[in-house]
């Protein structure tokens, strides 16, 4: 079932008379299995909507329905929700606490009442989705692992959870150029095999047209432009004004095209832009 | 963007009372506080209120506000008053079994609550008007004699300063950490005591290593932009009385003398 957000605007503090709305009259659906990113600058609203999508907060007016449950239900709803719905904070492996892999994985599926069997097994599928091996892991501590490897960590923490969707806020901040490589491989992986729909926000879209098969662009809590990444370059304009770089292989089209080259900008990666370069020479 | 703001933190406005000096404000408001504890008699608690209400008034904030600052307190007075409740002899009013509760009893708790509310109405009405810079650069000027006997007056100033600085900070933390545990499964509502008190940890142990990262990285930042302590330093703003705040301690300090000099008949 998809997520569908139907005019939601969301002020923090509402009651102050001084607060101004985070996010405003959003309306958006994303369908299963879709991987969206969410590009937009600092303050932009994207953490605060992914917050509204995984119940953290309830919008002040429009409505969200995930899996059929409607934000107006959040409350008694928010254990069913957060299990449909995982949310990876920006920095997740600093909510590390336990003193075993084990342990902090185990800590989550604790609500869910399993019986040490399923628990192990959960365990083990989430280690390994993140590239993990459990028999060289499950006890080590997670303070003595590198910075790539409790990213990964803290994302399997989310995994063991078997959500239907997963949101990402920034989640490739920090990490070196494999660590990004490894991530995105993953999130490929998890919605390809999975069918996990996958929500990721950050600054940079050649990194997040990897994945993504669609864009938004949030403005000042405003929903700017939806588009398939395959058409980003149509935006060129609304996006260079706002800081944010075309990927590398839609760029080079979009200046051919705009040299005079009669050329489709549509593309999804670098191979298919060198053949319609190829093609139009 | 600030997501939780703390208890009496400063609410940038334009108002009589965030224009006066904070020197005056932090001695009106210790001036203020000790009539309230030293008030003997109900006249002199209704005019105290009257006072605070109008500087409430002056600061252009909502008395709705002031109320959600003072209510987290509401437990701990209600607490305390009861113990007085209970705990003061005298002429019996109600008597049930092993409870009684006299008269006596009943006006001190009275009393005692609204002197809590009216010493945290005060408070706040220092802290919503007067920036935490503006607050302990204030206070390290009244402090500047004890300078003369070697008192540390800079070092406390500045201890001060970080502390205040890092409690909404430390709240946005641990409010973050919560939204994040939540996400991953872990439950704070449901279950026996002691499991939820052990899901504590899932927030204690982050917000506590993230503390000494935060105490780590501002030292080294401000190592590097040449802070030495101890070393005597100028201020970006220099304070100065104006006719307002002069007018303003007057009238404070008149009324408040006279309160006391007031030998009213002490009780109702």
């Amino acid at each position: 079932m998809p997520i569908k957000a139907e005019n939601v605007t969301y002020t923090y503090q509402a009651h102050e008379g001084y607060a101004r709305p985070t996010l405003q009259e959003i309306s958006f659906q994303i369908d299963d299995g879709e991987i969206v990113g969410i590009i937009g600058r600092a303050g932009a609203g994207k953490t605060t909507l992914l917050k509204l999508l995984n119940g953290l907060l309830k919008p002040d007016a429009g409505k969200i329905i995930v899996d059929e449950i409607e934000s107006s239900a959040w409350k008694k709803n928010i254990q069913r929700l957060i299990k449909k719905v995982g949310l990876v904070w920006q920095f997740p492996e600093q909510q590390l606490f336990e003193t075993s892999v084990y342990k902090e994985l185990a800590f989550g599926l604790k609500s869910q009442r399993l019986d040490l069997g399923e628990e192990k097994k959960r365990i083990k599928e989430a280690l390994g989705q993140v590239g993990l091996d459990y028999e060289q892991f499950h006890d080590r501590q997670p303070a003595t692992l590198s910075s790539g490897e409790k990213r990964r960590l803290s994302i399997a923490c989310f995994l063991a959870l078997k959500p239907r969707y997963l949101l990402l806020d920034e989640a490739l901040a920090g990490l070196d150029a494999s660590g990004i490589n490894l991530l995105m491989e993953l999130l490929s992986r998890l919605n390809r095999q999975e069918g996990m729909g996958i929500i990721i926000t950050g600054h940079n879209l050649g990194q997040l047209s990897m994945v993504c098969k669609r864009v938004m662009l949030l403005e000042e809590g405003k929903l700017l432009i939806d588009t398939p990444t395959a058409a980003l370059a149509a935006y060129y304009r609304q996006l260079e004004e706002r800081g944010f770089t075309l990927p590398v292989h839609q760029e080079v089209l979009y200046h051919l095209k705009t040299r005079g080259w009669d050329i489709n900008t549509r593309v999804n990666d670098a191979k298919e832009a060198v053949q319609r370069i190829v093609n139009s020479l | 963007m600030t997501e939780y703001i703390s208890l009496g933190q400063y609410v940038p406005m334009e108002s009589f009372m965030h224009r006066l000096d904070p020197r005056v404000k932090i001695v009106s408001t210790l001036m203020l506080t000790i009539a309230v504890v030293s008030a003997d008699s109900l006249l002199k608690l209704v005019l105290l209120i009257t006072v605070l209400l109008v500087l409430g008034a002056l600061s252009s904030i909502k008395m709705a506000e002031y109320w959600k600052g003072i209510t987290p307190f509401v437990f701990m007075i209600l607490i305390t008053a009861i113990i007085k409740l209970f705990l003061v002899n005298g002429t019996s009013l109600v008597s049930v079994w092993f409870i009684n509760i006299t008269v006596e009893g009943l006006k001190s708790a009275l009393m005692l609550s609204v002197r809590l509310i009216l010493i945290i109405y005060a408070a706040q009405i220092l802290l919503v008007t007067t920036s935490i810079v503006s607050l302990t650069d204030g206070l390290g000027m009244l402090l500047k004699p004890l300078e003369l006997i070697r008192f540390p007056v800079h070092e406390l100033v500045m201890i001060m300063t970080i502390s205040l600085r890092f409690i909404p900070v430390l709240l946005n933390e641990s409010q973050r950490i919560r939204w994040a545990q939540i996400s991953r499964g872990i439950n704070f509502q449901e279950g026996p005591v002691w499991e939820r008190a052990k899901t504590y940890f899932a927030i204690l142990v982050p917000l506590i290593n993230a503390s000494f990262q935060k105490a780590n990285d501002l030292a080294e930042v401000m190592e590097a932009r040449g802070y030495t302590a101890g070393k005597k330093r100028n201020r970006l703003n220099e304070f100065s009385l104006s006719r307002p705040d002069y007018i303003y301690l007057l009238v404070i300090t008149i009324g408040l003398l006279g309160m006391t000099l007031n030998q009213a008949n002490p009780g109702w």
